[in-house]
């Protein structure tokens, strides 16, 4: 067997051997022309392009998966699907995919039969649970159905509590601030807005298909679309209104927002009496953050801030301030979290929670679960996480999707020692490569399960190969809303690898090598018959249809708020007993560029439509839109760089703390002058992507290790770089 | 058959690129091989700045130079009035390109590279591929009338906010079969007025 060396990792060279797919490039033209006239089959499924996971229809011709269209009843796809979708497809005969198990020795990984791999990470993984005990342990994962299902369950089963998503990358400040101020973290109802305010938000560019499309019919029809961005993104291109804004002052100007419905008496007094606790407190509060105030900080003219509050005021209770995902208030800066509290405000503000074209909040679905007289189910483990989530003195407000950054501290510090990843892939998107690339490397057991052979499994004792999307069932997923939705994935071909395995065929494997087979003695067909034995629909019907629209709920007027209130937490005293303000108040970025320095720059990043994060970047029919458009180049703004010296098309050096690296430069008026904007996709350097390894360079690479004081996330903007002509 | 068009709303479109990878799929392409690209302006100084787009493929003129100019009979007109191709009879001699008032076709591995025109789903009263998928409806199919009113509503609308705004496609080359609302003027993207 061939060896490949986990030294020729490092040195970035191309690396072969039989544990990658052998399977010549796909002449497609040859392909269609052979296969013309083969009779086409549509199987459901949901993409895995990214984790929205829309319904779509793939359309398998001969034996081979052809096209995919939407499906027509998912809420996420609404019969659209965005480029990824389309471009996912080929994971399936990608010829790098692994396809045997592989095991690290010394320096190399070593293909090894399915056997022999189980049985060694069954014996490590028992020799540390009883030595160090379950807190060395966890899991991680990006969380849809079949891992919240069989990785929690597993984890309970060994009883350890350490179970992380991606989302301390992603989106951790909006989940607790606004969950500190609902209870919950509400959807939007574009269909029935005025006005929507987009903070940081970008539709276009951060896809999920059917809010694009929602968003973009509520502009054709005339409702008023304004964003906050520091770039002019492809939404704020077409939007009514762009309104450029300093990175990281977000939180000033929905401050001085409030303080204008305040002051001129513009807020929904009815609902703040009826429904929100603290207003007094969080008025005397927001006192000092008048527009005048916050123009000099967030770049944006006092009477443009008076305006926006004004025509929102107008509009309401028909308008919102959207909820967002990770761009202002998402996990990029240390006023984040604030900011999200400051954004659910401004909508309480606005009386707009349960009304026409304000925030939704809808009860979750009634899934039933297996019997536990059949089927007992491990209990969870009540000992403390180990990445400091809830932990006093750590991270006590973090959100229960974990902290996998600071694992990678806690594994240097001898205190975890094993990990299982599943898809995902947290050494490339989190910052600071050499901390996450140390601290997961000196685990004694990481386990990562995936299609293909990413940077965390550069750094994984053993590599388990998963069979593709399509190719697999899934746990069945729920989508809430007024006619809410289950969907689920149904094997459109049978495996290409034979030697691939679904996750819940491999971890139920390790729990009977564990001796844990008793709390998964079922199919994937049995947890999900149990699964929807209260909806009234049949696991054949579910399968034929992929998407199946569940009967209209009744939808309260406001939806319950859950906060220890119950109300509206203008005051939150859980964020006054850890030490936080109880009412947001201004806190500024936590770095600031360097005004006298003409190279020094905030650097920011951000997604492009046509890629989700790095796992796309390998996909051919992505990659080459990237390189049709040199898509891959930093941004600046056009007046810098002219002081700079700097062409449109140059290469620069990029500098932080961390990393100097090169680039090409896209020179532009549609970016704040103080950002340099990196799209977030490039920068892989796994050799087993051949052909996007080196393409690109990765904001993370100059991001150094931090975590943000209250719930822990990666802090992704605050970082200074200099920018140099080559 | 009546004729039809494709009509973009460039006011709605996201450049998600999604249109360019349904295209390649159902016409099973090489990732090299993209039928459908986007042109672009910025115009204006920071912070006035405007973004504009326009589609670029093929524009399925009525009177198409590129039918005649095909000697092997790749390029002809179909029962749409859109411009159909059978990729597997180019020859890739170029000639298409030659004629094409919007140096559309580029040669790719000796064959054009060009809008099939989604015959197999036109002609079964179903959209194109590219507008099938369109995430945010800024692609819309059907009876080039119907179509052109549709336009013609949108224009106005969006005066107000670029002055510039047109419909690109009306007379063109015997009337285009890709009917575009533009935010900014024609010749800013080379497209011939």
């Amino acid at each position: 067997m061939k060896k490949i060396s986990r030294r020729t990792f490092l040195k970035g060279l191309t690396v072969t051997g039989a544990a990658i797919a052998a399977n010549p490039v796909f002449d497609m033209n040859k392909w269609a022309r052979a296969q013309g006239g083969a009779p086409v089959k549509l199987i459901p499924s949901l993409c895995n392009g990214c984790s929205s996971h829309c319904g779509m229809w793939v359309h398998v011709k001969g034996d081979r998966v052809w096209k995919a269209t939407g499906h027509a009843d998912h809420p996420r796809s609404r019969g659209k699907l965005c480029a990824r979708a389309h471009g996912s497809l080929s994971w399936l005969y990608d010829p790098n995919r692994v396809t045997v198990p592989l095991k690290r020795v010394a320096d190399s990984f070593v293909p090894v039969s399915w056997e022999e791999a189980m049985t060694d990470v069954a014996a490590r993984l028992k020799s540390i649970l009883d030595t160090a005990g379950p807190s060395a342990v966890f899991y991680a994962h990006n969380p849809r159905q079949t891992g919240v299902f069989y990785g929690q369950r597993f984890m309970d089963a060994i009883g350890a509590p350490t179970v992380c998503t991606h989302n301390a990358a992603c989106n951790t400040s909006l989940t607790r601030g606004f969950d500190e101020t609902f209870g919950w973290t509400p959807g939007t109802d574009m269909g029935g807005a005025k006005y929507i305010l987009c903070i940081g938000r970008n539709f276009g560019e951060g896809i999920r298909t059917s809010q694009a499309t929602s968003l973009m019919a509520a502009l054709a029809r005339g409702t008023k679309v304004v964003c906050v961005d520091p770039r002019l993104s492809t939404t704020a291109a077409i939007a009514s209104e762009w309104i450029p804004i300093r990175p990281g002052t977000d939180l000033a100007l929905v401050l001085a927002m409030s303080n204008v419905l305040i002051n001129e008496d513009l807020y929904d007094k009815e609902f703040i009496k009826n429904s929100a606790v603290g207003f007094e407190e969080f008025a005397a509060a927001n006192k000092p953050f008048t527009p005048e105030w916050a123009a000099p900080l967030t770049d944006i003219p006092a009477d443009t801030i008076r305006r926006m509050a004004r025509e929102m005021a107008n509009a309401r209770p028909n308008c919102h301030i959207d909820p967002s995902w990770k761009g202002a208030f998402g996990t990029n800066y240390i006023n984040s979290t604030q900011t999200a509290r400051a954004v659910g405000l401004l909508n309480a503000l606005l009386g707009n929670v349960g009304a026409p074209g304000g925030l939704t909040n809808f009860a979750s679905i009634p899934f039933g679960s297996l019997s536990r007289e059949k089927h007992p189910a491990p209990a969870r483990p009540t000992i403390p996480r180990s990445d400091g989530v809830g932990v006093k003195g750590e991270f006590p407000l973090a959100t229960s999707h974990g902290l996998p950054h600071v694992l990678a501290k806690k594994s240097m510090e001898g205190k975890v020692k094993a990990g299982i990843i599943w898809h995902f892939n947290p050494v490339r998107n989190f910052p600071d490569r050499k901390h996450m690339m140390d601290g997961y490397r000196k685990l004694d057991l990481l386990v990562v399960i995936d299609t293909h052979l990413r940077e965390t499994g550069m750094v994984a004792t053993h590599i388990l190969p998963e069979c593709t999307f399509l190719e697999r069932g899934e746990v069945v997923e729920g989508y809430p809303g007024r006619r809410p939705v289950i969907a689920t994935r149904v094997p459109a071909v049978p495996k290409l690898h034979p030697l691939t395995r679904s996750y819940p065929e491999i971890i139920t494997d390790l729990a009977n090598r564990l001796g844990l087979g008793r709390f998964f003695n079922f199919t994937l067909d049995e947890v999900n018959e149990a699964r929807i034995a209260p909806l009234k629909v049949s696991l054949a019907t579910l399968k034929e249809r992929g998407s199946v629209i569940l009967d209209a709920v009744e939808v309260p007027p406001v939806p319950p708020f859950t906060t220890a209130s119950k109300k509206v937490d203008f005051f939150s005293k859980r964020l006054a007993d850890n030490g936080f303000a109880p009412c947001p108040v201004w806190e500024p970025p936590l770095v600031e560029p360097d005004r006298k320095n003409p190279a020094s720059f905030r650097l920011i990043h951000g997604k492009q439509g046509y890629h989700s994060h790095t796992a796309t970047i390998s996909i051919p029919h992505l990659l080459q839109i990237s390189k049709d458009y040199d898509a891959e180049r930093l941004w600046i703004n056009a007046d810098r760089a002219r002081a700079l010296g700097i062409k449109d098309g140059d290469t620069v050096v990029v500098t932080s703390k961390l990393a100097s690296q090169k680039v090409g430069v896209k020179v532009t008026n549609r970016l704040h002058p103080e950002a340099a904007y990196l799209p977030a996709g490039y920068g892989t350097f796994s050799p087993f992507q051949p052909n996007a390894n080196g393409y690109g360079i990765s904001p993370n690479d100059f991001v150094p290790f931090l975590t943000e004081p209250l719930v822990g996330h990666a802090m992704m903007h605050e970082v200074v770089v200099e920018i140099r002509k080559v | 058959m009546t004729r039809k068009a494709i009509y973009k709303d460039t006011s709605l479109c996201v450049e998600c690129h999604a249109c360019r990878v349904a295209c390649q799929m159902h016409n099973s392409l090489k990732p090299e091989h993209a039928y459908i690209k986007f042109l672009d302006v910025e115009d204006g100084k920071y912070p006035a700045t405007t973004y504009s787009l326009a589609r670029k493929s093929c524009h399925h003129c009525g009177k198409p130079a590129c039918v005649a100019a095909c000697p092997v009979k790749a390029i002809v007109k179909g029962k749409s009035e859109l411009t159909y191709y059978d990729i597997s009879k180019c020859i890739g001699c170029g000639a298409c390109a030659a004629v094409c008032p919007y140096e559309v076709p580029e040669i790719i591995d000796s064959k054009a590279i060009r809008c099939t025109g989604c015959p197999d789903l036109v002609e079964a009263n179903r959209s194109p591929a590219c507008v099938d998928t369109c995430i945010t409806n800024a692609l819309k199919f059907g009876d080039r009338t119907a179509m052109l009113a549709d336009a013609e509503k949108r224009v106005p609308l969006l005066k107000k906010g670029f002055p510039d705004a047109a419909l690109y496609g009306r007379e063109n080359h015997g009337g285009l079969g890709l009917l575009q609302v533009l935010r900014a003027k024609s010749v800013s993207f080379k497209l011939p007025a």
